[in-house]
């Protein structure tokens, strides 16, 4: 091993400008997302999936276990199928019944952990697991697939692959929970393994795996094997609502690691020499990007303006990229183009310079969480606010569309919500995702001199903000800088952000606060790990 | 029941929150749940959330008497000033045993002992060692029916309104 220098890059983005709720709305995943950093891992351990348990009737009810060694460790996903009438079947969190439950389980279960778990399993939430326990999750068929599918097989034939295209999967994931919820695993029980060290490896190899559990179950039912190019074409779906994000409000230091990750990637490839092979990966990518864009499409108003703008821009972008000096030139003319062109171009860029990229990824995890010095100067933090929040400082929450929105619990199922605060009870109870307008509040009552401890202790209620103002003056891309209780707040915006680090695809809005997406589409089947390197999610066919 | 460190430190900030206590106060709470619950202790932080701390030397200037409110403040207090604090009727001596670890680990030359007055924070010369907090727990019933009792109180009733637009997604939304 050899002490090589860091390569050399540009600066990075600011964080003024990509922390906006728009931008980060716009992300599109690349090779550092986690799931196909996942999948380069197993494929360079050359992993194998084995199927040790397959107790499915013919109808496809029942349970199957998968295993796989990773780092040295072996997994196991417990798949149970269950035949629930179609009336009962819904995505939204408080349902009760799903066609299909799913724990990734530590190590290999035997015939009790197995027996526990399909009893527990299918309860999901209602239930409670242990710390064998890594991963929870549940999925409903798809409607318009699955049975078509099967139908498709059991007349003798593959299923039409325009029908399969339409819709990207036969299953789609309506939670996948880690971290201890409902007594799974803490986090810290496998952080410092190989290969699940990475921030959600756990759920990326838990979809992963159910994705392969869908593919078998269609064949069992449709007693037939389904091509692996049909396979390929199927991914795992997901009903993303706002149950995610508040994530990236609660977890500052993590998200400024993923930013810090993306746009050091970006800057170290817009250093770089732009060799004939690296412009040969960078057309071949856009040319797979233009594809991808020709068969999406989206009934969301809103997401499909943003498709139909980016349907025109792309072409341009093409011929530029087949052109240009350098990425950095690129970079700097790609201003005039939307945000959402602007981002899938940057995705594209950190893909076809993979060297230089990948090691990254070691960085996309932190142990670390928000302290606070109450040491500091009130001064210091004064002239922290005024650097660093002049744009919370600027709005003026009184203002009915700045105080629009408030985030809260259900009381019915615990799950996030966002509510009208002008139409709505429950205001007095919001959720502190009004992180901005305390940081005016903070700079308001702050004094010029004395100790933030001293000013602490007779205004306890600010606390928080000061952490947190502490916490972006060494972490610039933890914050979304953009009021998340103004009426322009569209949480999907958030959603997205999320999502494209997990490496979805296919983003399909339903609403500003839901939205469907594909997982693992396009990607390696168990049997092509080794071509895991060359798998990139924003380019799926 | 046993608990998850994650479930634990979740529900000790929304606990906290739920008796009004300020949201940088019940993270420091949460941050030191999963100590308290390694001890054996959590049930501890119930008394932190509502009964009032009286007898401090120096006296208390603090506004609320809590000891969710006054434990992160006398430990920036001791932290800023070097000068320590006494408090001679703590019944919730693990509690400020465990967010005297937090502030530790935050970087904190703070440390906590018990003397025959009572609860003595002082400044301390030498690193702390900063234990592990990884679960499960076991949490007895009372205590968890307290915390969620309090927890209770941040969650908004769930009504056909919101039901359809809060969360976003249709009651029925099959493809």
């Amino acid at each position: 091993m050899l002490d090589t220098p860091p390569p050399p890059q540009t600066d990075l983005r600011p964080a003024s400008k990509v922390m906006r709720l728009s931008r980060m709305g716009a992300f599109f995943p690349s090779r550092l997302s986690f799931l196909p950093t996942l999948l380069r891992r197993l494929g360079a351990e050359k992993a194998k999936l084995t199927r040790p348990v397959w107790e499915m009737n013919a109808a496809g009810f029942g349970h199957a276990v998968y295993s796989i060694d990773l780092g040295g460790y072996t997994y196991s996903l417990i798949a149970i199928s269950t035949d629930i009438p179609p009336e009962r079947r819904t995505d939204r969190v408080i349902a009760t019944e799903w066609d299909s439950a799913y724990v990734l389980f530590d190590g290999v279960p035997d015939a009790d952990d197995i027996a526990r778990i399909v009893a527990t399993a299918p309860k999901q939430e209602a239930a409670r697991f242990t710390h064998r326990e890594l991963v929870l999750s549940r999925a409903n068929k798809s409607v318009r697939l699955f049975d078509y599918v099967v139908d498709c097989l059991k007349a003798g034939q593959q299923p039409d692959p325009a029908q399969v295209e339409a819709t990207g999967y036969l299953m789609r994931t309506t939670a996948v929970y880690g971290n201890g919820k409902f007594g799974i695993a803490d986090r810290g029980h496998f952080a410092d393994r190989p290969g699940l060290s990475g921030p959600f490896m756990a759920e990326m190899l838990t979809v992963w795996m159910i994705r392969n559990f869908t593919h078998d179950l269609a064949e069992h039912v449709g007693g037939m094997a389904l091509s692996d190019d049909i396979k390929r074409m199927l991914g795992i779906g997901n009903s993303t609502g706002l149950g995610m994000a508040p994530f990236l409000v609660a977890h500052p230091l993590l998200l400024d690691a993923w930013m810090q990750v993306r746009e050091t990637a970006l800057a170290r490839v817009r250093a770089a020499e732009l060799t004939p092979d690296a412009r040969s990966r960078w057309v071949a990518l856009a040319q797979g990007a233009a594809q991808h864009l020709d068969g999406w499409h989206v009934a969301d108003e809103i997401g499909q303006a943003n498709l139909e703008t980016m349907r025109r821009e792309w072409p341009v972008v093409m011929e530029r990229i087949a052109d240009t000096p350098s990425v950095d030139a690129l970079i700097k003319e790609a201003d005039v183009w939307s945000e959402g062109t602007q981002e899938r171009l940057i995705s594209l860029c950190i893909d076809a310079f993979p060297d230089l990229v990948d090691g990254l990824t070691e960085c996309m995890a932190t142990p670390f969480v928000p302290v606070l010095d109450p040491t500091m100067p009130c001064a210091e933090l004064a002239a922290l606010i005024a650097r660093d929040w002049d744009w919370a400082c600027a709005i003026d929450y009184a203002q009915p569309e700045e105080e629009a929105q408030f985030w809260y619990v259900s009381e019915e199922k615990l799950e996030p919500r966002l509510g009208n605060r002008h139409a709505e009870p429950g205001g007095e109870l919001e959720s502190p995702l009004d992180v901005a307008r305390r940081v005016k509040a903070l700079a308001r009552d702050l004094p010029e001199a004395g100790r933030l401890g001293s000013f602490l202790a007779q205004h306890p209620q600010h606390r928080s903000a000061a952490r947190r103002v502490q916490t972006l003056a060494h972490h610039p891309y933890g914050e979304i800088r953009d009021n998340l209780i103004s009426d322009r707040c569209l949480p999907i915006d958030m959603l997205r952000c999320k999502l494209s680090f997990f490496g979805a695809s296919r983003f399909d809005p339903k609403s500003d606060r839901w939205t469907r997406i594909t997982l693992a589409r396009g990607a390696p089947l168990p049997g092509e790990l080794h071509l895991a390197e060359a798998w990139h999610p924003a380019c799926d066919p | 029941m046993i608990l998850s460190a994650n479930e634990i430190s979740a529900l000790v900030v929304k606990a906290a929150r739920g008796a009004g206590v300020p949201l940088g106060c019940a993270e420091d709470l949460g941050a030191a749940a999963g100590l308290l619950a390694a001890w054996g202790a959590l049930g501890e932080v119930c008394l932190a959330l509502d009964r009032p701390l009286t007898r401090l030397s120096p006296a208390a200037e603090m506004k609320d008497p809590c000891l969710a409110i006054m434990g992160p403040a006398m430990i920036d207090a001791v932290w800023c000033e070097g000068q320590p604090i006494l408090v001679t009727d703590c019944e919730n001596s693990r509690v400020m045993e465990a967010l005297v670890q937090v502030a530790q680990s935050a970087g904190a030359r703070v440390k906590c002992t018990q003397c025959d007055e009572g609860l003595r924070i002082e400044p301390c010369s030498e690193a702390p060692q900063v234990a592990s907090t990884l679960g499960p727990f076991e949490v007895d019933a009372q205590t968890l029916d307290a915390l969620n009792a309090w927890a209770a109180k941040t969650y908004v009733p769930a009504t056909e309104a919101s039901r359809l637009a809060g969360a976003g997604a249709g009651l029925t939304d099959n493809d």
